[in-house]
């Protein structure tokens, strides 16, 4: 999978010494993103915490999946 | 003197990448042996004929593959993500590798799902509530 490590180093929390990797989005999904964080739908506040939260959602689903799977 | 389909391959080579458009008179200008300028037309033609290339309507061509590339740059933005959520997606994505090919296929699609959740969540608020 192709990745670029861009940034070494951001304060604060679980970000502490994170390092960042570009990953590209389709500007639709952007554009969606922007208007629900505008409008204070559910009280997002940034791009990034919309993005990460979607990402965590869709990882916890799929842990899951996986354990469901594991148990039959 | 080189070939006909020598020199095509080689211009195409020289060309497939190039997210610019250019006309025959650069290709001409950028061969080192020298070359017939109505030879860059002719294989300029085949290569349209062939759909490699498409000719826009001043004179110039952009190959296929640079065209999509320039159009697609449009309709991207990139992000950049902490690596720690980087390490579940590859997680993710091996566990179902035929769902999600890339890292940006996996978050693009997590995006797509949290927004109907969201929307769907806001709208039973809203009934809720007013």
């Amino acid at each position: 999978m192709p990745k670029s490590i861009v940034k070494s180093s951001q304060a604060g929390g679980e970000e502490e010494g994170a390092r960042y990797i570009s990953v590209k989005i389709p500007k639709e999904l952007m554009d969606e993103i922007d208007r629900i964080v505008s409008t204070g739908m559910l009280g997002y506040r940034s791009r990034m915490e919309f993005i990460k939260e979607a990402i965590r959602d869709k990882i916890r689903e799929l842990r899951s999946e996986v354990s469901g799977e594991k148990r039959r | 003197m080189i070939s006909v389909d020598e020199f095509k391959a080689q211009l195409f080579e020289f060309i497939e990448f190039m997210e610019e458009p250019f006309d025959a008179k650069f290709i001409y200008k950028s061969c080192i042996q020298p070359i017939d300028i109505y030879r860059v037309y002719d294989v300029l033609q085949q290569l349209e004929d062939e759909g490699k290339i498409v000719s826009l309507s001043d004179g110039r061509y952009i190959s296929i593959r640079g065209a999509l590339r320039r159009w697609l740059r449009g309709r991207l933005i990139e992000v950049k993500i902490p690596d720690y959520l980087i390490r579940d997606v590859e997680w993710a994505a091996k566990i179902r590798p035929k769902q999600y090919k890339s890292i940006d296929a996996f978050i693009a699609d997590a995006i797509r799902d949290h927004i109907m959740k969201i929307k769907k969540r806001y709208e039973e608020e809203v009934r809720r509530y007013g």
